[in-house]
């Protein structure tokens, strides 16, 4: 691992190149990344050399989308181990880690480390449905990472601005880096592998099949219940996974994934209300004049009440991002304080309480 | 002493048998010496408790009465009866009537006793006052309990819960990047290896 590859992986110096004094101290390394966390200005600039231009927008497309479907693949299906620098911009402070990754073919992936970040070694083929459906794809240039020559595949918005890259090994198709920027054009988060050995170089051509969409009598049956299950969110965000489990004393959790194609969101709903008391590493906060709870980590996590229920929304999308979907869930108003207000409020819950059919 | 008739000798005293009964009865007393004479003494006996009155309570019992008793009609009835019977009447704010004191101490155990026309209407208006103040003391209570359920920082009968914890975030990570974590939190598991770093 050296110094200037990690700068590299972060953007700090044109193309990931190899060379430079050896690094071997894990301190070293992160006082690296900090440095170049302070330093990265938050752009969209990457190491590519751009192809020759004159082919038209859909064969670009389907070029790139072609290489993200390889990628997908050889995730799946390629032994692979090695270390990820993995960072977020979160509005506060950026978060930063370093991932071991470990994948076997039939096992799944295996990462440790990284203080909760998301490793992205493997490219989710229902995600890059939506990739191709919210964004327009392209294939930028070639660029080298860890190494390794890579092809460089770009997303952007309806409005022209920069979504996400994607280096992709040229050799395997394995996915080595990536970026994401929210739809202001700041960094949201990237993730690079700095090192990594691939073991095994065959692909099954067919080994990855899209995986199921949530069933829709399993959603249907959600709703019946009371639960609400928006099929999308602001952002393009679409519903992929629901359950509903129960972690112990009567405590049902539905869980919701919803993802654009290059971030994710998990929606979780509690039957319940919040405590007065507040929440210890939270700030309070308003989300469309409504109060939520919020706290920046490696993934911003916000907290409020709404319909009988406490909604906690996790996820790796910029902070733009979250506070649109957050303003489309039920939340509860906020408290009045009215004198009229309070007797309303007091006579409805006394109401509840000496109603015996409740 | 016991008779050929019995239980039918006290009847017959009461008058409580039928004619046939009493007829026969008779007929068996005009020639039965014994009960003849049971059905005499049972008359005087009964005859001497006729004429013992009515007995009447102590006239301390009577004032200890009058003073659990609130002021009202059945005062002002009895007053007289006390004041014949001697005891002492009480101080009395209201004219003419009769006053009553009665032998428990006077800051607990006074009686008002009015009589006229208006003094019936200052009981009744008395009455509607401490029915109203009863009545506002209940209003106060039930407005206060309202007001502190509704207060903001009151809460619903729903249970409270915590999201605090960092299980939601190692599901996310897990969802997200369909990798398992070491050291992520018990019940989230996913499909794959664990071990430690």
């Amino acid at each position: 691992m050296t110094a200037r590859r990690l700068l590299g992986a972060l953007g700090v110096d044109p193309g990931c190149r190899t060379g430079g004094a050896q690094v071997t101290s894990a301190a070293v390394v992160s006082g690296a990344v900090l440095v170049a966390l302070v330093l990265v200005a938050p752009s969209a600039r990457a190491s590519v050399e751009r192809p020759p231009s004159g082919r038209s927008s859909a064969q670009a497309e389907r070029e790139a989308l072609s290489l993200l479907h390889a990628a997908a693949r050889a995730g799946h299906d390629l032994a692979y181990s090695g270390t990820q620098l993995v960072a977020s911009w979160q509005p506060e402070r950026p978060v930063s880690g370093l991932v071991d990754v470990e994948h076997a073919p039939g096992r799944g992936a295996h990462v440790a480390g990284g203080e909760g970040m998301v490793a992205t070694a493997a490219l989710d083929p229902r995600r890059l449905g939506l990739v191709a459906e919210n964004y327009a794809l392209s294939v930028l240039g070639d660029g080298i990472c860890s190494g390794r020559s890579a092809h460089v595949v770009e997303a952007r918005r309806q409005d022209g601005a920069v979504a996400g890259r994607f280096w992709l090994d040229r050799e395997t198709g394995l996915l080595l880096r990536q970026q994401v920027f929210g739809p202001d054009g700041d960094r949201v988060r990237t993730s690079a592998f700095i090192d990594v050995s691939v073991t095994q170089t065959e692909v099954a051509p067919s080994a990855v099949r899209p995986l199921p969409l949530p069933d829709r009598r399993s959603v249907e049956a959600l709703r019946e219940g009371g639960w609400p299950v928006p099929d999308t969110l602001p952002g393009g965000f679409r519903l992929l996974e629901t359950s509903l489990a129960n972690h112990g004393r009567g405590q049902e959790v539905l869980h919701l994934a919803y993802s654009d194609g290059l971030s994710s969101l998990s929606l979780f709903g509690q039957q319940g209300r919040l405590g007065t008391a507040g929440m210890a590493g939270f700030e309070a906060d308003t989300v469309a004049s409504r109060p939520v709870w919020v706290q920046h980590a490696a993934h911003e996590r916000v907290v409020w009440s709404g319909a009988g229920r406490v909604w906690t929304l996790v996820s790796d999308a910029s902070s733009t991002s979250v506070r649109e979907a957050v303003a489309t869930l039920p939340r509860d108003e906020p408290p009045r304080t009215g004198l009229l207000s309070r007797l309303s409020r007091g006579t409805a819950r006394l109401a509840g309480l000496l109603n015996p059919f409740d | 002493m016991s008779s050929c008739l019995g239980d039918v000798v006290a009847a017959l005293v009461d008058g409580e048998l039928d004619h046939a009964s009493r007829e026969k009865a008779q007929r068996h007393l005009a020639h039965c010496l014994s009960c003849r004479a049971e059905v005499e003494a049972q008359r005087r006996v009964k005859s001497r408790l006729g004429i013992v009155g009515e007995p009447d309570p102590s006239d301390g019992l009577t004032a200890r009465l009058l003073g659990l008793a609130p002021p009202g009609p059945d005062v002002v009835a009895v007053a007289p009866r006390l004041q014949e019977r001697g005891v002492r009447p009480a101080t009395a704010r209201t004219a003419p009537g009769p006053r009553i004191q009665t032998s428990r101490p006077a800051s607990r155990a006074t009686v008002r006793s009015t009589a006229g026309p208006g003094a019936d209407a200052r009981r009744a208006g008395s009455r509607l006052q401490r029915r109203a103040g009863v009545g506002s003391a209940l209003v106060v209570i039930g407005l206060g309990a309202v007001l502190a359920l509704g207060s903001p920082s009151s809460q619903g009968p729903s249970t409270p819960v915590d999201p605090g914890s960092d299980t939601f975030v190692a599901e996310f990570v897990s969802t997200t990047s369909g990798t398992t974590t070491s050291g992520s939190p018990a019940g989230f598991e996913r499909g794959g290896t664990r071990s430690p770093r």
